[in-house]
């Protein structure tokens, strides 16, 4: 199966192998995993909520989303590729685990919709669609954050 | 101006605070950190439990070839964690012998990260996730 | 990692009575209400630091330039407390639940130091140059308040990664 070949050849990596073998440097890309997720959920909260009219009422939203959409990539990047690493150090760990998959999944579609949101705003397309999407973006990505503390407690 | 002063004064405690605390961190080594390479069968007298978050304990009286005995703690996941896995506080007696299969700790010391544990009665069950960065 | 067996005694019986109390043995051997607890802790912890770092970002110039800061600060600030009310009330209760055990963890310490220090942070700059924070319109802010944006980016950042730690004691 290609998923387990893949699995496999992370954990059979350098970084994997040195981040299996040192809890001090799981430890530190962790933290980093936490505090990119922090970043992005400032960069989602602030965009969203001003799609919304909750925040930032004076602006235009598009101005706001346009401002903090780097922010999002910038913690989005760090987020992916500290979880990457995260894996590579155990990868059966996470292969088997119930919740992993299903964080992807929602991390996936949260982010899309995130994205199609900045677009909708950006294009000021309307402002129903736009409060959908913002509402939706926000409990996605609620939702990842949840599943994610949960993926190392069950 | 005065307030920007107040505002360097912070990095300076702050830097004393480093200074003062890293080589107390550098020294003290991760007690948590467990050895993949090097597991470890326990069997012994169980004289305490600890069902607690966010890990368990289980702590054996080992007695070894020589005769000598010496108090082992068996580390697991969290109650949530074990009773999906089907492990229960009262699956376990204090005085029952268990065997904890798992892995020494890097430092030496007497617990080890309990990976399956053989209950009276031969039910074998898991300690839950190893501890984040631990070996599976 | 510390036994409780024996319980340790450099723990100040203050902190010792708290542990042991039925409420927070209850809390530390729970099967849900514990990891619950801990999801709210990073649920206030993403609202407050991923808000104030936004606000921070503005007063260094590095996002939102076309924006005052003080409307920045108005429109996040009360998000902020709010995830701050969270965080806080939820790290005191799983203390409480486990300070038996992690009294003498390093990176608790640490954490706990670092967090006076973005505390003397935010009421430094509350006093000071957030008082004129309307003056400054969407032109550069303040040093004082660019260094106090700084600081409250590393010691936060540094607050989460002691706290991670903890852990691995």
């Amino acid at each position: 199966m290609a998923i387990q070949t893949t699995f496999d050849w992370l954990g059979q990596s350098a970084a994997g192998q040195y981040l299996a073998a040192s809890t001090p440097a799981f430890a530190a890309v962790q933290s980093l995993h936490l505090l990119a997720l922090a970043v992005v959920g400032g960069a989602v909260i602030v965009a969203d909520f001003a799609a919304a009219r909750i925040l930032f009422r004076e602006a235009g939203p598009a101005e706001i989303v346009k401002g903090t959409f780097p922010v999002f990539v910038a913690g989005l990047a760090a987020a992916s590729v500290s979880g990457l690493l995260l894996v590579s150090a155990g990868p059966t760990k996470y292969l088997l685990n119930p919740l992993f998959w299903p964080k992807l999944a929602v991390l996936a579609v949260a982010a899309v919709i995130h994205v199609a949101l900045s677009r909708v705003v950006l294009r000021q397309s309307g402002q129903a669609a736009a409060r959908v999407l913002a509402w939706l973006s926000i409990v996605l990505w609620l939702s990842v954050a949840i599943i994610g503390r949960w993926v190392g407690l069950i | 101006m005065r307030f920007l002063r107040l505002a360097l004064y912070i990095p300076a405690l702050l830097g004393g605070a480093v200074a003062v605390g890293a080589p107390a961190i550098a020294h003290h080594s991760f007690a948590a950190m467990y050895d993949a390479k090097r597991p470890i069968r326990l069997e012994g007298r169980l004289v305490r439990v600890e069902w607690t978050n966010p890990h368990s304990y289980f702590h054996l009286e080992v007695i070894n070839k020589r005769g000598e005995k010496s108090v082992w703690a068996c580390e697991g996941a969290g109650p949530g964690a074990l009773s999906r896995r089907g492990f229960n506080r009262s699956d376990i007696k204090i005085g029952e012998t268990l065997v904890v299969d798992g892995y020494l700790a890097k430092n030496g010391s007497r617990i080890i990260d309990a990976r399956r544990i053989t209950l009276p009665g031969g039910r074998v069950v898991s300690g839950g996730t190893p501890g984040d960065g631990g070996p599976s | 990692m510390m036994a409780y067996f024996p319980p340790n005694p450099n723990v100040p019986s203050v902190l010792w009575a708290i542990y042991d109390s039925p409420v927070a043995t209850y809390i530390r051997e729970s099967e849900n209400l514990f990891p619950v607890l801990q999801t709210f802790h990073v649920i206030g912890l993403i609202l407050m630091i991923g808000t104030i770092l936004l606000l921070d970002l503005s007063i260094v110039g590095v996002i939102l330039q076309s924006r005052s800061a003080a409307e920045v600060g108005r429109n996040l600030l009360p998000y902020t407390w709010a995830g701050f009310a969270v965080v806080f009330a939820s790290g005191l209760i799983l203390l409480a639940a486990q300070v038996g055990r992690i009294y003498e963890n390093e990176f608790l310490r640490a954490k706990l130091v670092l967090l006076v220090f973005a505390a003397v942070n935010v009421i430094v700059f509350h006093l000071g140059s957030y008082r004129r924070i309307a003056h400054w319109g969407t032109e550069t802010a303040p040093v004082s308040a660019k260094t106090a944006a700084w600081l409250s980016i590393a010691l936060w950042s540094a607050v989460v990664i002691a706290g991670r730690y903890i852990a691995y004691y």
